[in-house]
Formats: structure tokens, sequence, C-alpha cells
């Protein structure tokens, strides 16, 4: 074995000695868990009005049961002659709307509806099974079209609001043009999609979650060293300097890469047992954001997110390692990460400073996101563009290797002095 | 037997902003032991790191066997003892052992002999699979000692070495020191006078970053203790560096 691969073990043992690295790593295992099983431990009871029974049923059953209904109409193109029997079958709760808008709706008139029971289970039923696209064209055209709206005038909704986010996010002429050649085509089917949803709304989740691991445990890579004293021996041995930090750098990083394998997959996998990908892998991404131009399926979205988060990942390893070189001090390191971390999620900059919102835009909290396919914003000009996604790929990888040379020679110049 | 190396410093100086800590020196040392004796203070442990290239002199060079201070040459060559040394305390002492071997450039098989060989030398060899943790102070400085020997070093640098061992250990350490000064540079800084005394050939002598005295042991032998408080009293009145 090379020099550096028998620096590179023993690196690894070092972290893997840590107390911390194994608390991280289990802390963020469980609070993956605890977010994707959560859905089974929150219980709901519902009394039945006239006889008085109480029935449990857990948030996951109702989801179950949704889905079980919804999926018999996956793959349906959102046309309308799918709006059509969705406004049908909604017909009952749109005169009760009506009623209630307009103040006219009396005891006598609940009471005549409720009497008919027959005829209200299968009301119920028929709602059950158009239940989530009421609500998917609901939460496009709102409350007073659902019940009216054609296809047309569902695209023309969803349109005008792309629109507005394209004023709103000052596209250029360029942009907009760009946009019009490689937008989702209308119309588009309708998928159930529970899994893929659920997991693509958890990656920022799983984002931070990962940088703060990531921050409290590669903190004490050089920090330590100095603490210790072992740097004096480290840096004035043959390989100290070169080689060592290469062995640290490669240790965090395939450190960093195993905890976004294992704490990633665990949610991927917990979220694929409790609500599938199989049947809805290929639904349109617009399924989960209505207004959303990119021509995605919700696998490919996962994807995409799932591969920046490793890209993430790579970059959070040495953005600690530079810092615990810089500051020399494992809580200073892990205080800049967690005010990193919480400062880029949080930030919010106005779009009206085009050039500073969308470079905010593109830190990994904001980028790593499901929501961050509603940016319809694009890096390049004169016909060339890359969206934000593919703008993270390129840029990831080459921020990890400015950092990682940023490291280096802060690393060879490192001085044993003011102990 | 090895060609003789010889240890240029030539004119260096090491400020921090206003505060010169160590004024102008230049030495050139040849194989044997040099003890250097100081007060708290001095500034030895300052001209030790910037030998061993852990801390850069503001102005001057340093060079072995024609190796400037800043190549990996140079620190092929090198031994370090430092004044707090450091360690893992999860890892055994076999395994730092084989760890600091790897970082200076000893490849799998020689580690494995030359550690077990050290470990015997410096009577760890039994605690070898303990971890670092459940050692006492000497046997750290032990550790440290062996881990310092690993790439039988050219230059040998040992800061405060004697620090933390008692007698017995004392006595077995200064044979080790002796044994390394017949092939290779070994300084050896302390402010125990006695530790000099038994080891050393010539003595280097620093007072508030000044070099004040260089020389022969047999010039002050008698009573170095009382030599050595002469040169605190008179050595900064009379300026300059006796020879």
């Amino acid at each position: 074995m090379s020099q550096l691969g028998i620096l590179y073990q023993y690196e690894m043992k070092k972290i893997l000695k840590r107390k911390m690295t194994w608390i991280a790593f289990i802390g963020a295992v469980l609070i993956m868990l605890i977010v994707c099983y959560e859905a089974l431990l929150n219980n709901y009871s519902e009394t039945n009005a006239q006889t008085g029974e109480s029935v449990r049923f857990s948030a996951y059953d109702r989801v179950i049961q949704r889905g079980e209904q919804a999926e018999k109409l996956n793959g349906r193109l959102i046309d309308d002659a799918l709006l059509k029997e969705m406004q049908t079958a909604f017909a009952a709760v749109a005169s009760q709307e009506t009623m209630l808008e307009n103040g006219s709706m009396t005891g006598t008139m609940i009471t005549a509806v409720s009497e008919n029971e027959a005829m209200e289970e299968k009301l119920a039923q028929q709602r059950r099974l158009y239940d989530a696209v009421y609500n998917y064209v609901r939460g496009v055209v709102g409350n007073n079209k659902v019940h009216t709206v054609d296809a047309a005038a569902f695209y023309d909704e969803r349109q005008r609001t792309i629109t507005a986010y394209e004023d709103t996010e000052f596209l250029t002429g360029g942009e907009r043009e760009y946009w019009r050649g490689h937008e989702r085509q209308t119309p588009y089917p309708y998928y159930w999609d529970q899994g893929p949803s659920i997991m693509l709304a958890c990656i920022k989740t799983l984002l931070a979650l990962l940088a703060l691991v990531i921050g409290m445990v590669f903190s004490g890579v050089f920090a330590d060293e100095h603490m210790r004293k072992t740097d004096q021996l480290a840096l004035c041995s043959r390989h100290g300097r070169g080689m060592l930090y290469r062995a640290k750098l490669l240790a965090a990083v395939t450190l960093g890469v195993a905890a976004t394998f294992i704490v990633g997959g665990v949610t991927l996998v917990s979220f694929g047992i409790l609500y599938g990908y199989g049947k809805n892998w290929n639904a349109p991404l617009q399924m989960h954001l209505e207004t959303s131009p990119y021509a995605l399926t919700m696998g490919e979205a996962i994807v995409i997110m799932l591969v920046l988060l490793l890209l993430s990942a790579l970059l959070h390893s040495v953005l600690t390692l530079v810092l615990s070189a810089w500051t020399k001090s494992s809580v200073a390191t892990m205080s800049l990460m967690t005010a990193y971390i919480l400062g880029t999620v949080l930030i919010s900059v106005p779009g009206q400073l085009r050039a500073l919102s969308q470079s905010v835009s593109l830190l990994p909290a904001q980028l790593v996101r499901g929501t961050a396919f509603c940016d319809m914003r694009l890096v390049g000009g004169a016909g060339h563009y890359l969206t934000n996604w593919q703008t993270g790929m390129l840029l990831y990888p080459l921020l990890t290797l400015g950092l990682a040379l940023l490291g280096s020679l802060l690393y060879r110049r490192w001085q044993i002095s003011g102990r | 037997m090895r060609e003789e190396t010889n240890l240029c410093i030539d004119n260096i100086t090491k400020k921090y902003q206003d505060r010169i800590v160590v004024e102008p020196i230049s030495l050139k040392l040849t194989t044997g032991v040099y003890g250097l004796l100081g007060a708290n203070g001095a500034g030895k442990t300052t001209l030790m790191r910037m030998i061993c290239g852990i801390l850069r002199p503001t102005s001057g060079q340093i060079s072995l066997a024609g190796e400037p201070v800043t190549s990996e040459a140079y620190r092929a060559m090198l031994g370090y003892l430092s004044q707090d040394f450091g360690y893992y305390p999860d890892f055994t002492g076999s395994e730092f052992l084989l760890y600091m071997a790897a970082l200076k450039g000893l490849s799998k098989p020689q580690a494995r002999e030359k550690s077990g060989e050290l470990l015997k030398l410096v009577g760890l060899a039994e605690q070898s699979r303990k971890r670092i943790k459940t050692y006492s102070g000497g046997m750290k400085q032990r550790l440290g000692i062996a881990q310092a020997l690993l790439n039988d070093p050219r230059l040998l640098v040992l800061d405060e070495p004697t620090a933390g061992l008692d007698p017995k250990e004392r006595v077995r350490f200064r044979d080790l020191i002796a044994r390394a000064g017949k092939s290779s540079i070994v300084l050896l800084s302390t402010h125990i006078v006695s530790d000099v005394e038994h080891i050393a050939d010539s003595i280097l002598m620093m007072k508030t970053g000044k070099l004040i005295y260089q020389g022969k042991w047999e010039e002050s032998r008698g009573d170095l203790e009382q030599f050595y408080l002469e040169q605190f009293e008179d050595g900064a009145e009379k300026g300059g560096m006796r020879q």
C-alpha cells in the first residue's frame, strides 16, 4: 500500500474513534427516521355524528387510503374530460360552498342533504376518487374556479402564475425565450405522487442536517492536531505537509459521502417502503410543483437533488476542513458552519438585486430543495443557458476544488506559534 | 558510518511585530551532541522550531546537508521531539509509531521493523498494544523519543526531553542520546544543567533571544552550573558571544 493509503487509513481511524462522529451520525439517522415515520405515530380519531362511534386512524392510513383512490386516475391527461368528471363528483360540495358564500344555507338544508345516506355514501365515494385531482386543480385556479374551470382555463391560469414569476424574478428576454422552448408541454397527465413528493420536500432537511453533521464531525480534523500539539510532529516530518493534507482531505470526503449515502439512503428507502415510488416515479414534476416550468419527471427531479446533495456534502466537508485549518479551533469551526447553514437557509435577497439574489439562490441551502425547480433564472447568455441546478452541478465541484487548494496553501504555511 | 552532515544557520532572526524574540544567530553544527541552555523565555524553543521548519524565520537561512529547511528532503533527515509532546490518546503505542513512520516515509515492513526495535530500546515493548491514554508521563516521553528516532535522523532536535522522566529513565535517555550523537547532530534544549553535563559535547547558551555562548564542554568543565549562572550574570553585559 502507498504511503498515502497508509496515512488515509490512520486519518479515517482518527475520525472514527471520536465519540462525536458516532453521536452525530447516529443522531442524524434517528432524526430522519422520525421525520419519515412520523405519519405512523400521529393518530387521529373521528366521531360519527349519528352513531357517536369513535374511529382511530393514523395520518399514514389516511394518506394510503387517499392514494389507493387517487392512483386509479394515474396517467389520465388533465383535460376537459377529467375536469368534468371531477366537477360532477364535487357538484354537491360546489352547491354547498355557493350557498355558504351567499349566506343562504340553513340547518334544514344540511339535514336534507344528510338524510339520504345511500346517496351521500355514493357521492362520498366519487369525491374520494377525485379528491386528489380536486385539490391539485384548486391549488392552481383557487376555490372559486375549481368547480367550473375547463382545461384551457386551467393551463392559462397556470401559465399566468409562471409569467408573474418571470416578472418578479426579472427574467431577460433571452431567458423567457429559453423557457418557451424548454418548458413542460400541456396537457400533462395526472399522477398520485405521495412518495416522490414527500422525498423531494425532505431534501432541504437532509441538506441542513448533513451540513451540521459534517460541521460537527470534521471540525477537529486540523484543529484537534493543534490542540493536542501533534501538528508540530506532523509538520516537521517528510510527508507531514502535502501528503498528510491529501490524506485528511480524502478521509473527510469519504466519510462525508458515506454520511450522505447512509442518511439519504435511510430517508429514500423509508419513504419508498411507506409510500412507494414505482407507480409515480415518472409522474411530471408539476404534480409536486404546479407552477414549475421544468419538463422533468419526479424521479429525475429526485435524482438531480440527490446528486446535488452529494456534491454539497463534498463542498461542506472541504469547507469544514479549511475552516478547521484556518481557525485552529473545533468550536469556532462548528460555530461558523452552524452560522453558515442557518444564514444561508434563512437569507432572502429581493429579486430586484438580480445578480446578488441569483448568487444566493445558487448556495446549497437555497438550491438543494424541491422548490428550487420553480426558480426560472438562468446562467449564461447569447442563447447558451444553464439552469440553476445545472450550474450547481458544475459550480460545486469547482468550489470544492478551489477550497481544497486554498486549504492546502493555508496548511503548508501553518506556523507553530502563539501557544 | 554515514558521511558527516552540516547544519548551517545563517543569520536567522525572529520578530513578532516590534518584539525581537531571536536576534541574529549564525551557527554551523556538525555531528555531535549540542546542549542548548537558557532560562525560560530565552528563545530556545523559538530557535528549535525555526530549525525544524515549523516556524518561519523573519530573516536568514537554515540548511542541512545543503537542503533548505523548507524542503521535503530536509524534513526527511529530521527527528523532533517537542517540548509539549502531543499524541493520540486512542492509538496504541505501536499504532502511534507506525503512523509516525508513515509520515516519515518509511515503508510498511520498514516501519514494523523499526518501531519494534525502538519500542524495545525505550522499554515499551510490553506496553505497545496498550492505548496511549493509559501511559504514564514518563512512558509518553519515551514514546516521543522513539518517534523522533524512527527515520534514523541526521538532525535530532529535542526540546526539554527529560521533563517528566524519573532518574532511572533519565539515565536510559542519556544513553540513547549519546548513541545517536555518534552519527547525527543532536540539539538538546534544556534548563537542567546536569543533563547537558552528562551528554553534550558542546554548549550553546541563550539569553533574551541572543546566543551568548558557544563552546566546547571541556572549556567550562569544573562547575558548569556555576559557569551557567556566570553567563547569566555577566554574559549580556559583556556583549557579543563568547567562543
